[in-house]
């Protein structure tokens, strides 16, 4: 019998806990016992996504799956799925994905870990007071953002953007402090957004992959069948993790109405220029920082999508 | 041996007023984003990660003088019932458990430190910070922490052991 | 059963290390690291690479800075004249009710915690104004540093509080009724241990010394002005928190400006004042802070020895009664809480304990406060309880005689936990009438 751990940051109940116990369970089922992946949610390990990459790599946890934009710092090219405005739709994912992988592939491989499988996180979006419609709704809008290039885009936009943990946010929507949370309808539901925010506005901001990792040592030690079945799990995994998006998408907008928050899927074009516009100079820091590998990428990626 | 003792005594006592440096620009950093979220609906954008290497730098600066001067505490059960000598030895043999955990966590920590410095790894956030400089100072005490329990070692050996409790 | 077998194992290993004088951050660091070798039999290599990773993490988190922060508030109001003004303040108000100043440890973290959301710093900020204070006044040092220990943990229990936003966001449980559901049991709490402490002052009537005199209404006059250094203080940082100048985690931050302000204001401010206040400060959280890193470790090693998620299967498949889960669930918690910290434990029991509370027909946000109240007993708790240890290092008295101190106020907060089970509506009443 093979015992391995593996660990996530996030909630067991949040589409990527719920994909990684798929994994797991596919996985036991095709070894018929025999491979048990011991899944750690909520961060029980004490690691975050930007640690997974090492502890990893150098076999302190043999899997995890992990928010790849946190590795940014580490190497720029997993900021490419976390790009505002990049790919805005499922289909549009799917298809930078696909010109994603290999390099993520390399990367991992490089630093002695498989790459097994991503899926995206469900799109950001404003929740708000107020529909975020227009250029002059976002215009000085307060609103808690998670990364870097969010930041950038929203204050090149007009907005106030600012920075809080997660652990504020509630106290300060509580005493009006923000106006507003740049974040997924599935982060919303999560934290009960309604009970402080009646609006959200779906923007298709971006749809961030969360990967999920194997070290390679640990990979390598296992039987030919069992190797097998690992990268076996890893693709019926993937697609159940995009198949529960649409279905998580789908039942978050259920529950937003139950709660009566209004959702506004239809942004005025005006906005949608002003928000691409903003997020142009980010797209280009982002080319500078990874260099030719950015623009092959978003060479394939553009071929992907014209066909 | 008296003069590495001393040695260490000053840096100590050095990497406590680094902590307590700290500290104020932690305040100071809060205070600031709490005027620029308040006053000017803006932010600094990176206050909870520079906060957060705040935390890890107060702690393992003041670590080292903190242990000299006796206020990291212990279970005094056995220390407040057995002989001069026996104390001795207890305390010999906390300062080796004591070198082995610090032995590990100095070159664990610096294998972190190197890879981050070769890989330029830098914070996802739009500040940048290269990784190395955090975990740099978490090393940093470390080492000074390796160092103040040498001296504490040496101690034992000299006539005068330092009082080992300090009540305030 | 294999978990309680290797949960058996890393204890006695504490008790041996922590038993023969090992600093407690140093003996922490080292159970962990060898029940890894020995239990689940990893390489150092691998242990070396997890521990500098968490203690990395770990001691970087913006949670933490609470306490260093909260402890200079603490250090600025014992090493100016602000603590004395405080009791001088109170001594007239509690002069008709048995136990007297003994009280103020209760009313000082009750206070105290509706502006700071951890147990660490409002045991050790509280406890550096009273403790002293109070042994110097001739009060009965068991009741003050028992009630302390207990009332240490409100930090937890009354919003705003740290371990709620975790449990909130694990459970997805709503934040807002989570703090409220916590406000009436935190006061309940508060209510049995000074009804404790005027029971044994009318059983035993030395344990407080003599009032003065009668107090007229100049005495009340001038013990009001004595008192306003630290109201102002709480109104500027609670005024900070409720009209979202500053959030909780910023609270602490607020509390030091404040401070530095009041001290202008009595003329007592100056640079050496400054700096011994930082010192101490500094060496406190240092203390604090290493032995919480070393515990997060400990956390770590038990994640990887499988020992709290097997427990809980393993009570899953009992197939309990709701009531004889709680018990069970009391019981699993309180030996968790011998050696983990609260947010740890929750964090890592709360995938398997959750699905069985719903299943079971338990209210999530009861839950979720039961869960506090059982993790804070746990503060409170040898050989790992972190009230203990910042009571030891504030008075110097052994950690056994304390915990020893602290055991009326433990097994009080136990009969809390079954007026909860009886009574759910304390929890529930509040966030009831709050938001349906
Ligand atoms: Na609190
Ligand atoms: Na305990």
């Amino acid at each position: 019998d093979v015992n391995l751990d593996m660990s996530s940051e996030y909630p067991v109940t949040s589409i990527h806990g719920q994909t990684a116990d798929f994994f797991v369970k596919t996985l036991k089922e095709e070894t018929g016992g025999e491979v048990n992946v011991t899944v750690h949610h909520g961060g029980a390990l004490g690691y975050k996504s930007v640690d997974h990459y090492d502890a990893v790599g150098d076999g302190a946890v043999q899997l995890a799956s992990s928010f790849s934009g946190a590795w940014s710092g580490i190497n720029p090219i997993f900021l490419v799925s976390s790009l505002p405005f990049l790919a805005t739709s499922i289909e549009d994912t799917k298809k930078l994905y696909e010109a994603t992988r290999p390099y993520y592939e390399q990367v991992l491989e490089d630093d002695n870990q498989l790459f097994l499988y991503a899926a995206p996180w469900p799109a950001s979006g404003f929740w708000a007071h107020k529909p975020i419609d227009s250029a002059e709704a976002l215009k000085g809008l307060k609103i808690r953002t998670f990364d870097a290039p969010g930041t950038k885009t929203l204050q090149n936009a007009g907005a106030s953007p600012v920075q809080l943990s997660w652990g504020d946010i509630i106290p300060q929507l509580t005493t009006n402090g923000i106006d507003g949370v740049l974040t997924s309808a599935d982060g919303g539901v999560g934290s009960q957004f309604w009970e402080y925010l009646s609006n959200f506005t779906e923007v298709n901001y971006a749809l961030p992959l969360q990967v999920t990792h194997m070290n390679r040592d640990a990979f390598d030690d296992l039987s030919d069948s069992e190797q097998k079945a690992v990268l076996d799990a890893a693709k019926k995994a993937e697609a159940y993790g995009w198949e529960a998006l649409e279905d998580r998408v789908k039942g978050n907008y259920a529950k937003l109405a139950e709660n009566d928050v209004t959702v506004t899927t239809n942004i005025s074009p005006g906005l949608l220029s002003v928000l691409k516009t903003s997020s142009a100079p980010e797209v280009e820091k982002w080319k500078e920082r990874v260099g030719d590998d950015a623009l092959t990428l978003l060479d394939t990626y553009q071929k992907l999508l014209e066909q | 041996m008296s003069f590495f003792v001393k040695f260490v005594e000053r840096l100590s006592w050095l990497g406590a007023y680094l902590a307590a440096i700290t500290l104020v620009g932690m305040v100071s950093f809060i205070l600031l984003e709490i005027v620029l979220r308040t006053v000017f609906d803006s932010s600094t954008f990176v206050m909870d990660e520079m906060v957060g290497y705040g935390v890890a730098a107060t702690t393992f600066l003041a670590l080292p003088y903190a242990l000299g001067e006796g206020n990291i505490i212990r279970v005094e059960l056995l220390f407040s019932h057995v002989s001069a000598r026996k104390r001795k030895l207890l305390e010999m043999f906390s300062c080796l458990v004591g070198l082995v955990v610090t032995c590990v966590l100095i070159s664990f920590v610096w294998i972190r430190v190197a890879r981050a410095w070769s890989r330029n790894s830098v914070s996802s956030s739009i500040a940048e910070i290269p990784m190395w400089i955090p975990q740099g100072i978490i090393l940093a005490g470390l080492c000074l922490l390796f160092l103040q329990l040498i001296a504490l070692l040496i101690r034992q050996f000299t006539k005068e052991p330092k009082p080992d409790v300090e009540v305030r | 059963m294999d978990a309680l077998l290797s949960a058996g194992l890393v204890l006695a290993l504490i008790f041996l290390f922590l038993g023969m004088g090992v600093w407690i951050f140093v003996g922490l660091l080292f159970v962990s690291g060898a029940s890894l070798a020995l239990v689940a039999g990893m390489d150092i290599q691998r242990i070396g690479t997890i521990a500098a990773n968490i203690v990395y993490r770990y001691s970087s988190t913006w949670e933490l800075a609470a306490i260093p922060m909260f402890i200079w508030m603490g250090e600025i109001i014992f090493r100016t004249d602000i603590s004395d003004r405080i009791f001088r303040g109170l001594t007239p108000f509690v002069n008709w009710l048995p136990g007297r100043l003994l009280h103020t440890n209760v009313l000082g973290c009750t206070m105290f915690a509706a502006v700071s959301g951890s147990s660490a710093a409002t045991a050790a900020t509280v406890g550096k104004i009273t403790t002293s204070e109070l042994s110097r006044r001739g009060y009965d040092q068991a009741l003050s540093l028992g009630s302390l220990a207990g009332a240490g943990s409100f930090g937890l229990l009354i919003p705003p509080s740290i371990v709620m936003i975790v449990y909130g966001i694990l459970a997805e449980v709503s934040i807002s009724r989570l703090f409220a559901a916590g406000v009436l049991p935190g006061i309940m709490i508060a209510f049995l241990f000074s009804a404790y402490i005027v029971f044994r002052a009318v059983m035993k009537p030395e344990i407080a010394p003599k009032a003065d005199t009668q107090f007229d209404l100049r005495q009340f006059g001038a013990a009001f002005v004595d008192l306003l250094p630290i109201i102002s203080l709480m109104v500027i940082v609670l005024g900070a928190i409720y009209s979202g100048i500053a959030t909780p985690s910023e609270a602490a931050a607020v509390g030091v400006f404040g401070a530095i302000v009041i001290t202008v204001f009595l003329r007592q401010f100056s640079f050496s004042m400054l700096v011994r206040t930082l010192l101490g400060a500094v060496v406190s959280s240092a203390m604090i802070c290493s032995i919480l890193v070393a515990a997060a470790f400990l956390s770590t090693a038990m994640g990887y020895l499988h020992i709290p998620t097997e427990i809980a299967h393993a009570i899953g498949e009992l197939q309990l009664s709701p009531e004889m889960l709680i018990v069970v669930l009391t019981l699993f918690y309180l030996v968790l809480g011998l050696f983990l910290d609260g947010v740890s434990i929750i964090v890592m029991s709360l995938p398997i304990t959750l699905p069985l509370a719903l299943q079971a027909g338990i209210d999530p946000v009861w839950f979720g406060i039961f869960l506090i109240v059982t993790v804070e007993l746990g503060q409170i708790t040898p050989p790992v309880g972190f009230n203990l240890f910042i009571l030891q290092s504030l008075t110097g008295q052994p950690v056994g005689r304390v915990a020893l101190y602290a055991l009326p106020f433990f097994i009080l907060m136990l009969g809390a936990i079954a007026l909860l089970v009886w009574f759910p509506e304390i929890a529930l009443w509040l966030p009831g009438v709050l938001y349906d």
